[in-house]
Order: C-alpha cells, then structure tokens, then sequence
C-alpha cells in the first residue's frame, strides 16, 4: 500500500521536476578499485629476474568532477601503519621524487590514471615482507578526495608470498594451506610461478566472491594437484626425511 | 511519510475530475484446457499440435488467442535465467513444425476477450531434442567385428548404424560398453564455451573410446583428448553415478563431477587424474545408488575396488574378504535393490561363493559378507549374467543358450521361459533395465537380444516376480551383434535419478 501511495504521489508530482545542475563541487580524486579486493596488492622480487634492482607495482586513479583541458598533478603519500612499514629511498622511491614528477598527473581530457610505484631490491626484503600505505594527498587541483577510496595497501618483499587468492574462500583452496616450503617445491618442480596473476589468469581462482573467473576449470585444478602429490611423493621417496616447512609440518597436498 | 502522502494526495485531489464508467458488466471467466503440461518433440520431425478446449460464456468471435514461445538467452546447455519472448501464433490451434534448437522452452497459450479486455493464458513445456537424444541405445557388433549404435526411439523406430551414420565409419574393434554420461562437461565446438549435455561413453575391446554428444552426436572426446595426461590403459567402463560421470579403467577410476555438484564454474570436460593410486580392472563391475559410486573388480591384484562419490577408489576388505587373501577370480557383479551388490567368485581351489557386498544408506564404506557357496553347475559356467536390479532378488543367467535364473534367496537354479523368444537364435544379451523420471516414460523390462546371420532381435518384457511375461512390450530387430542396450532421457537429472536412495536409472 505504502509503494502505491509513493507511486500515485510521484505521478502527480511529476510536473515539479526542475532542470538538474551541472556538479560543481570541485574536483576530486580517488583510487580506482575494479573489486573490492583492490585495496590490496602484493609483490615479490622473486618472480622477476635476479639481477634486478628495482621494479613498479602500477596504481589505478580516477577522478571525480569534469574532465580538465590539461594535464593535473596527483600526489601521493606514504601513511603509516606502524608495523613493517617500507622506508623511501630504501624499499621505494618516494612519491615526491622528482624523477616521478611527471608520472603522477592525469593528463588533460581523460579521468583516469595509472601512476608507478618504483619499489626497490633492498636486502631487507629477503628476510621481510614491508608496507607501503598509499593515500591521496589533497592538492590544489584535486581539494577532494573519496575517503573510502583513498589508500592502496602494497606489501612486497624479494621472498615467496603467498598468493592473495591461494585460499581465498573456504569454497575454494584446492592446494591446502599454503606454506613457503610448499610454495617454492610447486614452482620448482612445475616451473610455472605460481603467483596472483597464475591463480587469476591460468587457475582462475580470485580472492573475490565467487572466488572464480571464466577460467576456472575444477578439473584442471584437480589435475594438477594430482602431479603435485605425485611429484612429491617421488620428491619424498629419495630423501630420509619427507619434505618439512620451517616449523616441520610435512608438506602435503 | 504515509500522512504526507496522504495530505499530498489530498491537496492535489481537486485537480482530478472523475470520468469513471459506472455502468458494471458481468466478467466471465476464459478457462484454457487441453494444453497438456509437457510436450516432448523432435526438431525438423515433429509437428507441436494442441487444439485447446475454451470453456468461457463469451462468444467465440470475442476472442482472439496468440502463443508465444520463451527462450533461455543461454544455449542449449547453459543454463541462463533470462529470457526473450515471441509470438509464433495468433489462432486457437496450433500445429507448429518444430525448429527449434533442442533445449527447454515454455510455451504460453493466450487468450482474450476483445470487447472487455479480459484475459488469461496457460503455460506448457516444450522439450525439444533430436532423433538422437532419447530412446534405447543399442550397443552392437558390427559384420566384420566393429562397434556401432542403433537407436530405438520411443515410437518404435530403428534408426540403424547412428556412428557409421553421423562420424562416417563404426568405432574399431568389438564392442565392450556403452556409458550414458550425464550432464557430461565439454567444450562446444561452435561457440567453445564450456558446456554441458548428455553424452553416450563408447568403449570397444581395441581401446578405442569415444564421447558423443547425444543431441547431435558431435564427437566430444576421443581418449587422446578426454584426459589432461593420456593414460597407457585398458578402458572398461562409463558409467553415470551420483555426483558424476565416471570412467574405469586398467589406470584407475576417473571421476568427473557433474554440473551442479559440488563444483564452482565449468570445467572443459576432462578428466584429471585418478585420486587414488589404486590400478587394475576388470569388466566386473556395477552400481547400486546407495553406494554412491561405482564397485568393480581388479583382476590384476584380485581385489574389489570402491569409488566413492568424490572420486577416491580403495580396496574393500572384510572379515569375510580378507586382503590379502586366497586368490579368487570374480565372475559377476550385479546390483540388487538400493543397497547391495551380488559377487560370483571362484577361488584358486575351484570352489564357487557367492558374496554379498552392501551398504548402509549414508553409512561409511561397503561391506562385503560371504553369503552362500555356489555348487558348480549352470550358474557357475553361465555365459551371461544379470541381476533382477528392482524387484526380485534372482539372477539371470544364460547356459548353453537358454534362460534361468538364480534364487539367491534359496541358493537354486531355475529355468526361465521367455515367450515368443526364437529358440534357434543364440542369446547375447540380458538385463533387467529400468527408469524412473517424472515426465519420461518410467519402464522396468527385462531386455534379452538374440542373434542369427548377422541380424539380433531385441525384446524387453513386463515382469511378475522378476520373470517376462506376455507379449514383448518393446521389440525391434536390426543388423549385428548386440552387446548391451542403454536409455538415454534428455530430462534425467542427478538429484532425481542417480541421487542415494533414489531408484537408479539406467
């Protein structure tokens, strides 16, 4: 009754409708997140080839308000998490170098941006994972920023991280808990990397809900866990001791 | 809220001037009858003919009746829940020639009242499939020892030689099973997405295998591309089971699980590998529901074999099947009833036992007991075997080319009579076959095929206790050797028709 009485009211009120204005708030940035999952992103030196020194994790922006006619300064800062967190200069360059100076702009007509994260190979990253909070800083082209997209969380390391999506859901993990031991024999033994982009792009499996991509086959995953067993089990066969994590749980598939 | 609308509503009541007609008429009913719930059609065979009953106290020529026909946005095999409309028809009756693609679609029959605009409209489906996607599968051997099917339909008709026919020559090698796979995953040559369908397993004793999509018997498989890593192996069986389709063979028991269960997405078809590191086999198996997945013999380690609904084979053993134990040689496996599965063995001494393999419904693993010793005799040199699967707990056996059967109850060997079986043909095949679906026709035979110069016949019977009577009810003869017969229903589901504790169909 009530949707019937907001329904009859909107009809007759109809004729009341104004003319809406153009936004003119201001313009404003924010982080573009394509899922939720966004807010955080991970790297490794590990992957990447030995000798190199440095590398970028790519951050995606998009801005609020109208399009300008020339290109717009963004800035970046490093906020504080108090645990870990990457030194500038040391595990990156900082945002305000000037060497990235031109690298942090949306250019003149479009919304979005992707700018550069230059992290470095410090050795203090084989023995630790650091982080680096990115947030928008407010500045005279952008006085606005969306404060629920507003920080990008960036953990890297020149280890083996665990894939963001290796045991997303409790729906689907097929290769158990995950373990740096086991990490590192599945990319030995299968040469394949075993990363985010191999669990999105090759498994399929997403650490958002659903947790699976078009091209997730449950098959496949079945069937590479079926040579990981066998690899171990051959792996195991020649040794005293079965293959152990640090803490010495066996590994397992 | 609710008091300012209401003042809105007042406020602008003054604008409203009332031009209502208050002159009432009496509004009769339209009610549509003979639209039957479900009609099941061939594409480029049938013809959709319904001449609906209007049961109203309008005049006929008030009335005006359109059909409009909804169709999934998916195809054939992926499900979608969204749908586009059309109207096909604007008469009473219909007689449609269909076209469709083979699928489900809904059909609505409006109708209305022109003068007051009163209408209503019932809903049918329309299950649209081909020659190929519903009857009796006949598994033969061909003239010069090939594999090829020939598909009794539901109306009787012997479409003869369907591989030869749709792939241009028979599978090599002499037929050694047939398998309708359900709701099997594969990729859709036309589009390549991953789809699903009804499919038929062929197996022939070259270790030639082949998956066909039933509906259009596009050869989806052939054993280099159903695996992610080809075996070395001897293929014996597919089979449907609860959760999904299987393949047995001298390399494990390969699990595929079905659309729907348990499983996130697609898959494109393939199998991974065994979960077990369990090997061997043999043409001894069957499949009762409530054991959830398949139980076969292993002739090269002398051992039963359990796949349980995930897919993990092990070795059964007992107190009264000790494992390791004597060597046996397993001669029959045959369901009976929801729960239990009948054993022939022969151990290394020549003595015969019948064994008993069952299961409690949702109970742990099945268990196998030593029931009877089999004195030698008919039963134990039989040529075929087949258990009454439903109603009667005997065995079917055929020595020295006639019919008996064995009352396990009784431990006894009896002689069946099979009226109007040619008695100068020889016997190549029987089974108790069933099926249990709501809207396919439900049917528990007994199936018996005979052969003489390079023809079969192939009767399936009523039973009273277990045992043909009467006339043949399904009848049909052809050219070759039949091995086995399966039916296929395009509207088989796993939750209806394979689940636990359902009557298994096949």
């Amino acid at each position: 009754m009530k949707t019937y009485h907001l329904f009859v009211a909107a009809l007759l009120l109809s004729s009341c409708e104004k003319e809406l204005e153009l936004y003119s708030a201001g313009a404003g940035l924010n982080f573009y997140y394509a899922a939720p999952g966004d807010t955080l992103a991970s790297y490794s030196f590990i992957y990447g080839s030995p000798t190199a020194v440095q590398d970028t994790v790519w951050l995606e922006l998009e801005t609020i308000g109208v399009p300008a006619d020339r290109d717009r300064p963004v800035t970046i800062e490093q906020a504080l998490t108090g645990s870990n967190d990457a030194q500038p200069g040391a595990h990156y360059i900082p945002f305000d170098d000037a060497s990235l100076r031109d690298a942090y702009v949306v250019t003149a007509g479009q919304t979005r941006a992707r700018v550069p994260v230059i992290v470095k190979r410090d050795a203090s990253l084989q023995t630790r994972q650091v982080t680096l909070l990115a947030r928008i800083k407010p500045n005279e082209e952008f006085p606005l920023v969306n404060p629920g997209r507003n920080r990008v969380k960036i953990l890297f390391s020149d280890q083996l991280e665990k894939p963001e999506s290796w045991n997303a859901s409790a729906y689907l993990f097929p290769f158990g808990a995950y373990g740096p031991v086991k990490h590192r024999f599945m990319i030995e033994q299968t040469g394949e990397k075993w990363d985010n982009d191999y669990f999105i792009n090759v498994l399929g499996i997403v650490k958002d809900n659903p947790y699976y991509n078009s091209n997730y086959d449950n098959a496949y995953c079945d069937y590479l866990l079926g040579v990981l067993r066998r690899l171990l089990e051959e792996y195991n066969a020649g040794r005293p001791e079965p293959l152990k994590e640090a803490d010495g749980t066996p590994v397992s598939f | 809220m609710k008091k300012i609308l209401i003042l809105c509503l007042a406020a602008l009541a003054a604008c409203y001037e009332d031009k209502g007609n208050y002159t009432y008429a009496p509004v009769s009913d339209i009610v549509i009858e003979n639209v039957l719930p479900n009609y099941i059609l061939v594409t480029g065979v049938d013809t959709l003919r319904v001449a609906p009953k209007i049961v109203t106290s309008y005049p006929e020529a008030d009335l005006e009746y359109w059909w409009v026909i909804a169709r999934s946005t998916g195809s054939a095999n992926v499900v979608s829940d969204k749908f586009t409309y059309d109207t096909i028809h604007r008469q009473r009756d219909i007689a449609l020639p269909i076209a469709e693609a083979p699928g489900n679609y809904t059909l609505y029959c409006h109708a209305k009242n022109r003068v007051n605009a009163y209408q209503t409209f019932v809903k049918t489906t329309l299950e649209v499939g081909t020659l190929y996607n519903r009857g009796h599968y006949i598994l033969k051997e061909t003239a010069d020892g090939n594999t090829d099917l020939d598909l009794l339909t539901e109306d009787g008709l012997l479409v003869p030689d369907v591989i030869n026919t749709t792939q241009g020559a028979p599978l090599p090698g002499a037929p050694r099973n047939l398998g309708i796979l359900y709701s099997k995953f594969l990729v859709d040559p036309d589009t390549r997405e991953k789809v699903h369908g009804h499919c038929l397993g062929v197996i022939t004793c070259d270790k030639e295998v082949a998956v066909y999509r039933a509906f259009d018997m596009y050869r989806a498989f052939d054993h280099r591309s159903l695996f992610y890593e080809e075996p070395d192996d001897i293929p014996y069986k597919f089979n449907s089971s609860a959760y999904g389709c299987d393949y047995l063979s001298s390399a494990g028991a390969y699990h595929e699980h079905v659309a729907g269960i348990l499983t996130a997405g697609s898959t494109a078809g393939k199998y991974a590998l065994p979960k077990t590191n369990v090997t061997g086999g043999s043409d001894c198996w069957a499949y009762s529901a409530n054991m959830w997945g398949p139980l076969y013999w292993d002739e090269t380690h002398h051992r039963l074999v359990y796949v349980n609904p995930n897919g993990l084979a092990y070795e059964l053993t007992s107190n009264d099947f000790p494992m390791p134990g004597p060597t046996r040689e397993c001669l029959f496996l045959g369901a009976y009833g929801l729960d239990y599965i009948y054993g022939l063995f022969r151990d290394d001494a020549g003595n015969y036992s019948l064994y008993s393999v069952y299961i409690q419904y949702m109970r742990g693993s099945p268990v196998v007991r030593d029931i009877q010793p089999v004195a030698p005799g008919r039963f134990t040199a039989a040529t075929l075997r087949a258990t009454n699967e439903r109603t009667a707990n005997i065995i079917y056996f055929v020595h020295d080319n006639k019919l008996y059967y064995y009352d396990v109850a009784n431990a006894v060997e009896r002689e069946a009579s099979v009226p109007g079986l040619p008695d100068d043909e020889v016997i190549t095949h029987v089974a108790n076959r069933h099926f249990n679906y709501d809207s396919a026709p439900a049917f528990d035979y007994f199936s018996i095929a005979t052969y003489k110069n390079g023809h079969y016949k192939l009767f399936a019977y009523n039973m009273i206790g277990g045992l043909p009577t009467g006339a043949p009810v399904i009848s049909a003869s052809g050219v070759g050797r039949v091995k086995e017969v399966k039916y296929l229903a395009p509207n088989a589901a796993y939750m209806n028709n394979f689940f636990p504790g359902r009557n298994y169909s096949r």
